[in-house]
């Protein structure tokens, strides 16, 4: 097809968070939007609570053998080794599907707070670390972080503390999911110790809205698709509306290998490989990149043209620099049933309702043992996965590595999945941004269909773990204020996958970024990123309610672009 | 036979478990002759849906080999379901006819089931399941002090857990009997044949590119 009439005014690549308030905004103002997504389309009716098809032979992710990753880290000389996923076991897909790694989340949704925009400015420059403050501020966000609130569905409650984050709005537009019992116990614990549990909001809707049931509880949540629609996938609470205007098509199961830039520097067309595994273009007035952020540093890098000879937006040497994940760590503290009376035990038993607390108590923190005024961060309460197959399968060894089986084996095996409650809470700090975190193209390992495969280099910054150990601690405090055994929790460089950002900046200056605070691409006019590529810093939350509310920001300006 | 690797004592240097460690050993198997009376075709309709062992059970080797040794690692006790309770041998048997089966895993498996009677006929003269509690557990001990021999009762304990807490829609855990048994309780909604998971996603996308890569290699 002539690239000088484009099919589409606008070609969305990769469904998820990031992709999906742009493709939604679009098409409700009426311009027609073609969806590209690697992964299959998998709706309401496809979505089981079945172990083995979420978590031992996933349906969400590729096959390494087809598409894998190459990661860096380093060994203990200190020398950087590198090792393709195939081989290591190490696995750095999320989701891949209509929707992505949204339809899998826990939707634990937190806003950034106006600190976590100028990080540099609030609390100076660290050594070893790339910190530069956001060119936007939170009051820029603040009115999209609502309109997440009512299009994709947040459920909360809003309370006064000494961090929240300005609202807009008195309250959450949906009440607080169902709580579990567990939550006196952790509230009783933080009284005693002086501090204020905070609800932790969530994208699940807790009364049916827009079409969408509301959650049916079914205790397995997070890294399961959702039923009911009640998650707020940008499938379920997006994507779907947008393809009923009319005006949004979704193309499943394409793979973006590159975008094609002209002699102008500006794309003209994507090409991409279908299910059928034949190599197709498509033209559009503007390309919007959304594959979360390694693989939208990938497909920036593989995209040579005429004017991005290094690949698209390249030309100073930033796509992929500065990847972010959430440092931090977690832990875990067990409520044995035999130290319990039968009622407490019934109680702890239940299973479907959230837990729903966090303290945010350091989200800035003045310790002299920290040496001074330093950010913190966030601590987030869970009850353990309930998965059984990670409960039972290491019960075959017993603590000096040696294999057990009969009675004994059965004992374990039952004492692990129901002889106590187990509460697990997890830290969220800054991932300083560094020279030792970046994506690149690896040089041999391809993928099925002979492009390069995204290289990853993994270092951390010693501070994150300072602050990580720190948050843990004291959440480790308050387990054992609550009486639970066998307390551990571990804070440690190694990324969570999941929680991914950064890569492709926005800023003011070409020379440091990638992108310009509107996330449009600073020397190829027609793109923009709209996944967690465009943040300098993370913040100390989970991130995702973010990537929302900026890809709904940056969907105002395509809007006023076209 | 004395170069059965299940007479290969453990090397205390060597590092334990880990996805590369199990291919070298399932390379390994692929290797090592055959030992044993397994044929190369392992009929599943000489099966019988009751897994009884014993002189009059239907079962051939090696299923009748494997429920013997899966009922000794998991009997019927006040702790738990008897493997057979479960329908651990049918799990195992369905599994291997699933569309994307590992079928180095079963090679695995098998091979194991004729260095483990090797042992037993030159230890005791019969073959496993023919053998008395005690025997299967001394006997199972022994092997388990090999490096290959730990791995293979490993993989199938592993394959009874699952089993045990995986949906009935897989075979085993009947009406949800192995869930009852360890207290879990299942979540909703719950897969049908329909849904299983080589029908869903990149599973059924896998099953689709295994069949492009024969046509272009019987082409080729
Ligand atoms: C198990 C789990 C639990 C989580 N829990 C939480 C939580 O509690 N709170 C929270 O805030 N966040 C959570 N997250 C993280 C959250 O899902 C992500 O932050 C968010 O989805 C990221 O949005 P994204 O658009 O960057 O990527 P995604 O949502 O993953 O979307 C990217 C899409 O792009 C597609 N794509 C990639 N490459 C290409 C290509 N070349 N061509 C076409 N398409 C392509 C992918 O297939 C994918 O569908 C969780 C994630 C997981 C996996
Ligand atoms: S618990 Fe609620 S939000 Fe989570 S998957 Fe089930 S119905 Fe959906």
């Amino acid at each position: 097809m002539s690239a000088h009439t484009p099919e589409f005014d606008v070609c969305v690549i990769g469904s998820g968070a990031g992709g999906g308030p742009v493709a939604f905004r679009l098409a409700q103002a009426g311009y027609q939007v073609l969806v590209l997504e690697k992964g299959p389309w998998l709706k309401e009716e496809h979505f089981f609570k079945d172990e083995l098809s979420c978590c031992r032979h996933s349906i969400f992710t590729p096959d390494l053998a087809d598409e894998q990753h190459v990661l860096e880290t380093r060994n203990e000389y200190g020398n950087w080794y590198s090792e393709a996923t195939s081989q290591s076991g190490w696995n750095f897909w999320n989701g891949n599907m209509v929707g992505g790694s949204s339809n899998l989340m826990s939707g634990f949704f937190y806003r950034l707070k106006p600190q976590d925009f100028r990080l540099k400015s609030e609390f100076g420059a660290i050594e070893g670390a790339n910190i530069e403050d956001w060119p936007i501020s939170y009051d820029d966000l603040e009115p999209y972080y609502t309109l997440v609130e009512s299009e994709v569905g947040v459920s909360g409650h809003a309370v006064a503390h000494a961090f929240a984050e300005p609202r807009s709005t008195k309250d959450f537009p949906q009440k607080p999911t169902a709580e579990h019992p567990i939550v006196k116990r952790i509230e009783s614990a933080c009284d005693a110790l002086g501090y204020q549990p905070l609800p932790t909001p969530r994208a699940i809707l807790s009364s049916p809205d827009k079409g969408r049931r509301s959650c049916e509880y079914s205790g397995f949540c997070g890294s399961y698709g959702c039923a009911s629609g009640a998650k707020g996938s940008s499938r379920a609470a997006l994507l779907d509306r947008a393809v009923e205007s009319g005006k949004c098509h979704i193309w499943d199961n394409c793979k973006v290998n590159r975008l094609i830039s002209g002699a102008d520097g500006k794309v003209v067309e994507a090409e991409f490989v279908n299910a059928e595994e034949q190599v197709q273009r498509v033209s559009a007035k503007i390309f919007v990149v959304a594959c979360q952020a390694v693989e939208t540093s990938r497909l920036l890098l593989a995209s040579v043209g005429p004017k991005h000879l290094k690949g698209l937006g390249n030309n100073h040497d930033q796509v992929g620099k500065n990847l972010l994940f959430s440092a931090g760590g977690a832990g875990s503290g067990d409520l044995p049933y035999a130290d319990l009376d039968p009622e407490s035990v019934k109680a702890l038993q239940t299973r479907g309702p959230f837990v729903n607390r966090n303290l945010q108590e350091w989200y800035v923190i003045d310790d002299e043992a920290l040496g001074g005024r330093v950010k913190g961060g966030t601590i987030d309460f869970l009850l353990r996965h309930p998965n059984a197959l990670p409960q039972a399968l290491p019960q075959k060894w017993d603590d000096d590595g040696n294999l057990l089986w009969g009675e004994t084996l059965q004992k374990r095996i039952k004492s692990a999945i129901s002889g106590q409650q187990t509460l697990n809470f997890e830290v969220f700090n800054d991932w300083l941004p560094t020279d030792n975190c970046f994506v690149s193209l690896d040089t041999s390992v391809k993928d099925r269909w002979n492009q390069p495969v995204a290289k990853v280099r993994l270092g951390y910054h010693e501070h994150d773990l300072k602050i990580g150990n720190y948050l843990a601690d004291k959440a480790a405090g308050v387990l054992q204020q609550m009486g639970a055994k066998n307390i551990n929790w571990s804070v440690s460089g190694s990324p969570p996958a999941n929680l991914m950002a950064g890569g492709c900046r926005f800023g003011t200056d070409i020379e440091t970024s990638v992108l310009d605070p509107d996330c449009r691409m600073h020397d190829c006019e027609n793109l923009y990123v709209t996944d967690g590529s465009f943040m300098p810093t993370g913040g100390s939350v989970t991130y995702t309610w973010t990537i929302y509310a900026n890809a709904f920001r940056v969907a105002d300006k395509i809007i006023a672009a076209l | 036979m004395s170069d059965s690797p299940f007479k290969l004592h453990k090397n205390a240097n060597e590092k334990e478990g880990g996805a590369l460690y199990r291919r070298q050993l399932l390379k390994l198997a692929s290797i090592l002759p055959v030992t044993g009376v397994i044929g190369p075709v392992y009929a599943r309709n000489s099966v019988s849906k009751h897994s009884d062992v014993g002189a009059e059970s239907p079962l051939q080797d090696p299923w009748l080999s494997l429920d013997a040794v899966q009922n000794h690692l998991f009997p019927a006790s006040e702790s738990g379901l008897s493997a057979k309770q479960f329908k651990a041998l049918d799990y195992l048997q369905s599994k291997f006819e699933r569309p994307l089966a590992d079928h180095e895993e079963q090679q695995f498996l098998f091979q194991g089931v004729g260095w483990l009677n090797d042992l037993s006929i030159s230890d005791y003269r019969r073959r496993f399941a023919a053998l008395d509690y005690a025997e299967k557990e001394a006997l199972l001990q022994k092997i388990v002090k090999s490096r290959a021999g730990e791995n293979w009762l490993s993989l199938i304990i592993d394959n009874l857990i699952e089993a045990l807490v995986t949906d009935p829609v897989y075979s085993g855990n009947p009406d949800g009997a192995g869930w009852k048994s360890v207290g879990q309780i299942p979540g909703f909604p719950r897969p049908q044949a329909q849904d299983r998971y080589y029908e869903l996603g990149y599973q059924k996308r896998q099953r689709l590119y295994r069949q492009n890569d024969e046509k272009r290699l019987t082409k080729g």
